[in-house]
């Protein structure tokens, strides 16, 4: 996975060291796997995502 | 020190509207207390000492001709450091932003000022509200006023920690996974998450915008709905809901799963005999099921960290030395998730808010822990929970993301004290748009069991 992500953060231009690379795996990993077991037995498609829950223009920005 | 700097607001209003204390007198005695605890407490990333006398000068005028704006007029008011005020930085806790100076007042941050209230200062929290324990790597750690080698909570760290310190009366919070009501239970002080975008996000810079939640920090519930006519614009609606007292009538919800997995001993007890009060009062207390609370972390990280990726992207790409480690990662691993993944976290969000509202149509309001354990040690990267070792931040806003990701209302209350005298909290969650009824059940609490207004040892 780190090779495939290092390919990844070049194409989006982000500057990420050795160590970040690993990190990134090891959360991404962790992150995906929770989500799979949420989403194991589910049908996704039951229920449309909340459209409400959209940024908003006027929200703060430096 | 001064007695009434610990009151809370609801009794110190009718002394100011009555001309018995003075608005100056008051906020410079904020300012003397804050001088003496900062090197202590560290709460603020700008302090606005001379604003704030100018403010309170102008209170005591407008209160003197009889002009008096309501509760929070004169009333020294934190303001965490994500909110614009006009003329003052807004960092972020981040040095990246540190020359950033807005122009105008956040929506929230004008309405506080429209109510009178005098604001004392920008307030430190955890790097871009990325974070629990206010453990800042660029302006320092936040410390807690019942013992400062233990952190405050997070993110709006400063702003608890001054309102138990007494140093403000109350404070505007943000909570994106439970960053408003965290850092009220690690510092016994009370905190209301709002109903999502009941008070407007405008001028307050974003962690992850369907997440993000404005809403206020103090030292009462009563004071919460002080607050909250404010914030929300709705004039006596809040305050109006705690007129008639205690409510001995309410249908209490009591989730079977999730919240009490994984507990510290000291707060299962704490949070079980705050549940068993209000059942003596009167209220019915009954079981509910929510199975997808298990995955409540599961379904709000890809959220949080693409949200936030997406807004950080520039600074990602030009400038990720000027971030902390553990911010950076999160942020890294946000800008690298699939978009996949966020899409389907967003659907069985859904399915998620759909169960919750489903657990909470027979009941009105559920009653929970806080957080699962009392203040962590400052720097502590792991937390001992009944015998099983958690990292912080996961174990620490795991009881409070489940009401971000329903968008539903959701208050702490202090409920009492560790044994080594650390406050510990009960929360209260209700439907989406009924905040009065989460603030009734709170108040019937705090107002019966005797514990209100707790007051550290600084």
């Amino acid at each position: 996975m780190k090779e495939s992500l290092r390919l990844w953060a070049a194409a989006l231009g982000l500057p990420m060291s050795e160590p970040q690379l690993e990190q990134a795996a090891r959360n991404l990993e962790t992150t995906l796997g929770n989500l799979a077991r949420a989403a194991a037995g589910r049908d996704l498609w039951a229920a449309e995502p909340p459209l409400a829950y959209q940024p908003q223009a006027e929200e703060g920005r430096p | 020190m001064k007695e009434w700097l610990h009151w809370p607001i609801a009794e110190l209003a009718p002394r100011l509207r009555a001309r018995e204390l003075s608005p100056v007198e008051v906020t410079r005695a904020a300012l003397e207390r804050t001088a003496d605890l900062e090197p202590r407490l560290n709460c603020y990333v700008t302090l606005m000492a001379e604003a704030a006398l100018a403010a309170a000068r102008s209170a005591e005028a407008e209160i003197a001709r009889g002009q008096w704006r309501g509760p929070l007029h004169g009333v020294p008011f934190g303001i965490k450091d994500l909110f614009d005020v006009a003329g003052v930085p807004t960092t972020f806790g981040s040095p990246i932003l540190k020359d950033y100076v807005p122009n105008r007042d956040a929506a929230s941050v004008a309405r506080l000022k429209a109510a009178g209230a005098v604001i004392m200062g920008k307030q430190l929290l955890h790097e871009w509200a990325f974070g629990i324990t206010s453990n800042n790597p660029h302006f320092g750690p936040v410390r807690n006023p019942w013992n400062t080698d233990r952190i405050p909570g997070g993110s709006s760290g400063g702003t608890a920690a001054s309102i138990a310190a007494g140093t403000t009366y109350a404070g505007l919070g943000s909570d994106t996974g439970g960053s408003i009501r965290i850092p009220a239970a690690l510092c016994g002080v009370a905190g209301l998450k709002p109903t999502y975008d009941l008070v407007p996000r405008t001028g307050a810079l974003p962690l992850a915008w369907s997440l993000d939640h404005v809403g206020p920090l103090a030292r009462t519930v009563m004071d919460l709905a002080i607050c909250m006519d404010a914030l929300a614009a709705a004039p006596g609606t809040y305050t109006g809901a705690l007129a008639g007292g205690p409510r001995t009538d309410l249908r209490i919800g009591v989730p079977r799963e999730y919240f009490w997995d994984h507990l510290d001993p000291e707060v299962r007890s704490a949070v079980l005999a705050a549940i068993r009060h209000l059942e003596g009062l009167g209220c019915r207390v009954q079981e509910v099921s929510m199975p997808l609370l298990a995955h409540s972390q599961a379904i709000l990280s890809p959220i949080i960290s693409s949200e936030a990726a997406a807004w950080h992207e520039p600074w990602l790409k030009a400038r990720p030395q000027d971030y902390g480690g553990e911010v950076l990662a999160r942020l890294q691993m946000g800008a690298l998730l699939p978009a996949t993944a966020y899409l389907q976290a967003q659907r069985l969000r859904q399915q998620f808010r759909d169960e919750f509202a489903a657990a909470l149509s027979g009941v009105d309001v559920l009653a929970v822990p806080t957080v699962p354990v009392p203040a962590p040690p400052v720097g502590a990267t792991a937390v001992d929970v009944g015998g099983t070792t958690m990292e912080v931040r996961a174990c620490i806003n795991r009881l409070t993301c489940p009401a971000n990701l329903a968008g539903f209302p959701a208050a702490s209350v202090p409920c009492g004290l560790s044994g080594d005298g650390l406050p510990l909290g009960l929360q209260i969650i209700g439907r989406a748009g009924d905040d009065a009824t989460v603030l009734q059940a709170a108040y019937t609490y705090e107002q019966t069991a005797g514990g209100r207004n707790l007051r550290p040892p600084v």
